[in-house]
């Protein structure tokens, strides 16, 4: 898999870089701000871009940015954003804005290459990547009269599964299950939520974070 | 007024009223123009009677005005004519009418331009004309011999007392050079009054206008009379012409005498107005009250007045705004207690002179521009109060945003790039304890990082900034240990200053909910003509000390129920 990697800081990029080439990724470029990310991108023409949040020149959601830039111009390049902030807003921001193969990642989520390996895989597969932190601050936050109380303990887990964006065969993995379990499990939840289910990943992915930050 | 001033004036005053008196009028020689016919001899009364009158109301109404002084030595003067033409009373009475006589020309060109309060403006060319008509009359004195001048008509029988050497040829030429030069007098009034009506404001014709009249039938009549006497340098009083000039002359002295005692009238007419204005005013007036009064006393609506700020040494003005402090000079009146400026009068020098602001600065006047200069004084200092609140509030957020960033860029990239080393180390470890003690020490990294992440979030959250409001709530309702509702409806973004407000208001409110052991808090916002208005109900009864002082700080204000808690906070600038 050749990946580019973008981050202002050099030893977190040079971390980067050892962790993607020991989980077997070729890095084929190496970025500093959001003009470097995108010429890197266009010239070596990646399977995915990992990318930091926070880049220069103004410190504030270039990663954001370029997501949106490389989304428009080479649709089908997967983008990882890397981040130190748990805030939904710019998740479902993210998705909104590439809502194919994209994931939004703690930074120091992928020390696991194992993670790293599965979250690209998916990226590449064109699914979307969500950080296990941010759903489960959504799904654990304090409601008056909790809508997901309605659900058994096996659906709300699947819901926090399909929410990180996993497909339904990668939660019947998860949780080692059928995959027709799964189907089933997210028919019930949808319906028991008012939601309307839809075949498509991170349409669902984006469905699932709306409704869960609109609860209360 | 000086003493010395005083006394000229008075004795001017009398002497003309005696030499009018005594000095013969009528008589069968031709030596004045009184004695030409009655018509004349009255003409010559009214003029002295009216430069007479003048005075009397300068000495009863304001006896430093300037121009008074010229205006009594012109009433002598102007008797001047009748003592030359005594030809039957002392010679030397006679000879001082002659020498006298070229005075005229500068006192009722003083006297006018005074009555225009143009004498700031004009005393070089005034000086060197007072110059000239001294020379005149010293070298009247010493070398005009009356005899031996063949244009005499008045004169002709007099003995100069004073003579030291006729010189006939001398006398010809300074008469030459002195008609020149009332010509020039007469004409640079003439082109003065000219340039005055040209930038006249209503104001300033209030002011000036029977001056203005005045100065030009004055500079006309010497004009004239100057190219009369150059074409036809002996003078007979029977012609219609020289008696005729002699009649404008009188009406240009009438009216020079009626413009200049306008002034005292019109300023005695204008402190009652003043005083009128000023009665009406207590304690709760309007801001900006005495520069009204001074602007409708004066008639010139350009009329400012800053106050002196004794703290800080600067100036505001009247609803306690920083104004530049004032250029001195003409156009800006000080206004001083115990040698201290307590505030500085603004007009216009050309409408309103110094003199005439002075005029209207009674005691009930000062004693409201006292008034509002305190609450000058105290406004400003409210509102720099305010911007230094607003200053650090700011600073306080900068700083904290700048701590957040440093803790973004510093230590967590360290704890990260540590956490990613730890990583490694785990899985390349081959000996079970070691990586069982590697193991733990990344988990250790991973904890330290997620509490720093909440540290730098606690410190400033950067969506706030970057995301906004709505996005940076609900981040905060996610983390909240209460159930927090957010309800807004608001149209984009917000001035980043009344965002941070607001999210502090929320985010102390919430705190203090949570410790209160509250059910949940549900928050709106809404824009209310130009302010955010921030509810959080379930919140309360407070005290919100530190929300108050962040609020207030930037322009707001909080008010406490005892379940809510209401900020409003002005998103205006």
């Amino acid at each position: 898999m050749r990946v580019v990697v973008a981050d202002d800081v050099l030893f977190t990029r040079a971390g980067l870089v050892r962790l993607l080439a020991e989980a077997g990724c070729e890095v084929v470029g190496e970025a500093h701000d959001l003009d470097s990310t995108l010429r890197e991108t266009l010239v070596n023409r990646p399977d995915v871009v990992v990318l930091d949040i926070r880049m220069p020149p103004t410190h504030s959601d270039e990663g954001l940015v370029a997501a949106a830039r490389i989304g428009a111009d080479l649709p089908g390049t997967g983008v990882l954003v890397l981040s130190s902030y748990v805030e939904p807003a710019y998740a479902m921001r993210l998705i909104d804005d590439h809502p194919e193969g994209v994931g939004y990642l703690l930074k120091e989520r992928v020390s696991d290459t194992a993670v790293l390996v599965d979250a690209l895989s998916r990226i590449v597969d064109g699914e979307c990547v969500v950080d296990p932190t941010i759903v489960a601050r959504l799904v654990g936050r304090r409601r008056r009269t909790d809508p997901l109380d309605v659900l058994t303990e096996r659906e709300r887990e699947v819901l926090a599964l399909l929410a990180e964006g996993l497909s339904n065969r990668a939660v019947a993995e998860r949780i080692t299950v059928t995959e027709r379990t799964v189907e089933a499990h997210t028919k019930l939840i949808f319906q028991k939520l008012g939601l309307d289910a839809d075949p498509l990943s991170n349409r669902r992915v984006q469905a699932v974070l709306a409704y869960l930050r609109s609860a209360t | 007024m000086s003493t010395v001033g005083r006394l000229v004036v008075w004795s001017a005053v009398v002497g003309t009223a005696v030499a009018l008196a005594l000095v013969p009028r009528s008589h069968e020689r031709l030596t004045t123009y009184a004695s030409v016919s009655p018509r004349l001899a009255a003409a010559d009364v009214v003029a002295a009677l009216a430069l007479l009158g003048a005075c009397v109301v300068g000495l009863l109404l304001e006896p430093a005005r300037p121009g008074l002084v010229a205006l009594a030595l012109a009433a002598a003067v102007w008797t001047t004519q009748d003592w030359a033409g005594w030809y039957d009373g002392p010679q030397f009475v006679a000879t001082v009418g002659v020498v006298l006589a070229p005075l005229l020309v500068p006192l009722l060109a003083h006297a006018v331009l005074a009555a225009a309060r143009q004498l700031r403006r004009m005393r070089a060319p005034l000086t060197a004309l007072y110059a000239g008509a001294g020379v005149v009359a010293v070298l009247h004195a010493l070398f005009y011999d009356p005899f031996l001048d063949e244009d005499c008509w008045n004169t002709c029988t007099i003995k100069n007392v004073l003579l030291v050497a006729a010189q006939p040829d001398l006398g010809h030429r300074v008469a030459a050079a002195w008609l020149l030069v009332t010509a020039i007098t007469g004409a640079a009034l003439v082109g003065l009054v000219i340039s005055w009506t040209t930038v006249a404001t209503r104001a300033a014709v209030r002011l000036r206008g029977p001056a203005i009249v005045a100065a030009m039938v004055l500079g006309g009549v010497l004009l004239t009379q100057s190219v009369a006497r150059w074409r036809r340098p002996r003078v007979d009083p029977r012609t219609s012409l020289d008696a005729g000039l002699y009649l404008a002359l009188v009406v240009a002295v009438v009216l020079v005498a009626a413009a200049w005692a306008y002034g005292p009238l019109l300023d005695r007419w204008t402190r009652r107005g003043v005083a009128h204005l000023v009665r009406g005013l207590g304690d709760a007036v309007a801001a900006g009250t005495v520069a009204r009064v001074i602007a409708a006393a004066t008639g010139d609506p350009s009329v400012r007045v800053v106050y002196r700020l004794p703290s800080s040494g600067g100036y505001a003005d009247a609803e306690g705004r920083h104004v530049d402090p004032p250029h001195y000079g003409p156009g800006a009146l000080p206004v001083l207690r115990d040698g201290h400026e307590l505030a500085v009068v603004l007009h216009d020098p050309d409408a309103t002179g110094g003199d005439a602001v002075r005029s209207v600065m009674g005691t009930a006047l000062m004693l409201a521009l006292d008034n509002e200069r305190l609450r000058s004084e105290g406004l400003a200092q409210l509102a720099d109060l305010r911007a230094s609140r607003a200053r650090v509030v700011e600073t306080g957020d900068a700083e904290r945003r700048q701590l957040e960033r440093n803790l973004h860029d510093g230590a967590q990239q360290r704890m990260l790039a540590l956490s990613f080393d730890l990583r490694r180390a785990v899985a390349g470890a081959r000996d079970p304890e070691a990586r069982t003690v590697l193991a733990s020490a990344e988990a250790e990294s991973r904890t330290a990082l997620a509490e720093l992440r909440d540290l730098a979030h606690g410190i400033h959250p950067a969506v706030l900034e970057e995301a906004g409001l709505a996005p940076a709530l609900a981040t905060l309702a996610d983390r909240a240990p209460v159930p927090v509702d957010v309800q807004e409806d608001l149209d984009g973004r917000l001035p980043p200053s009344v965002e941070r407000t607001a999210y502090v208001v929320v985010r102390d409110a919430v705190a203090a909910a949570a410790a209160d052991g509250s059910q949940g808090v549900t928050v709106t916002l809404t824009e209310v003509a130009g302010d955010l208005v921030v509810e959080v109900r379930g919140a309360g009864p407070g005290p919100f000390r530190s929300v108050e002082d962040r609020v207030a700080g930037a322009g707001g204000h909080v008010v406490v129920a005892p379940d809510r808690l209401r900020a409003v906070i002005p998103c205006a600038s």
